[in-house]
């Protein structure tokens, strides 16, 4: 099983971890950093350690913002350690698509069919409904 | 194929779409009841939100039970919705296809008895439970697909 890491600065990878647990139960391969709150300012240290112990398995770590001080430290790890696949920008149907992935895809190539995934973008809602919706809705 | 029958005010949102039709691997969703079935407003917002690769179908109770009687549904993965539990017991009174109904999400009242985190019991409700669990209906207690059954006779 991989292990996913989800960092973020301040609670925002605690929160959705939480939404993400609230929707699919817990998952012990999850970890969450929270960084610049609760003390935790040595984003360098603490990325780190974070890393190594994950160990030696394909480690996923998911960061809340690109160019954002958490996934440029994750940046670096990412350049230091072949195991460790870095997303950004994530949100919870990323997540979701993460824990319900298939462990034996190749770990690049299932994070790179979920960062271009349609389901993973923003959505304007109002356009939805003009778009119209499926009327698929007989048996 | 009925793969669930679950009692939730809120039919069909994250957990269901999500932990439910994915634990599950259904490729049809049911919603039925007599309200959801004549609010457009409420159609399409189920519609917007069906999960990729399922099929959702909206229907009224009469229609409802006609259709899962007539074998239309067999060929589906499926899983059906309803809102209240006065709704999940018309369809186990009237469909033998349906033999057990798990309790996801209730609303609470002034009246009603909380017998698990999501799911709280009006005194006539609890009435039809027992009825049903002496019909040899299965009911049962589950927010989501990977937690463990809570026997509905265990909180009454």
């Amino acid at each position: 099983m991989r292990n996913i890491i989800i960092a973020s600065h301040a609670h925002f990878a605690a929160g959705i971890n939480e939404a993400l647990e609230l929707l699919t139960g817990p998952h012990e391969n999850v970890r969450v950093i929270c960084l610049f709150v609760d003390g935790n300012d040595d984003v360098e240290t603490i990325c780190a350690t974070a890393v190594e112990e994950a160990g030696e398995g394909d480690v996923i770590v998911c960061t809340d913002l690109f160019g954002g001080s958490v996934n440029n430290e994750f940046t670096k790890q990412m350049q230091l350690h072949d195991n460790v696949y870095l997303i950004t920008n994530m949100n919870l149907p990323l997540l979701l698509q993460l824990v319900f992935a298939d462990d034996d895809q190749p770990t690049a190539d299932l994070l790179r069919e979920l960062a271009s995934s349609d389901d993973a973008r923003v959505k304007f809602v109002n356009d939805l409904l003009t778009e119209g919706v499926d009327d698929d809705d007989e048996f | 194929m009925i793969l669930l029958l679950r009692v939730d005010h809120r039919l069909l949102h994250g957990q269901v779409a999500v932990s439910w039709a994915q634990g599950l691997k259904a490729n049809c969703i049911f919603c039925v009841g007599d309200h959801i079935a004549n609010d457009p407003v409420w159609k399409t917002t189920l519609k917007m939100g069906k999960p990729a690769g399922c099929k959702l179908v909206i229907k009224d109770m009469a229609h409802a039970i006609e259709a899962i009687n007539s074998g239309v549904t067999d060929k589906y993965r499926m899983l059906i919705s309803v809102q209240t539990i006065a709704e999940a017991k018309q369809l186990a009174d009237n469909c033998p296809a349906v033999t057990s109904i798990n309790l996801g999400n209730t609303k609470s009242s002034p009246t009603t008895r909380t017998v698990a985190r999501q799911v709280f019991l009006e005194p006539e409700e609890e009435q039809m439970i027992r009825e049903l669990i002496d019909r040899g209906i299965e009911v049962e207690i589950r927010p989501l697909a990977d937690d463990p059954k809570i026997d509905a006779a265990s909180v009454l």
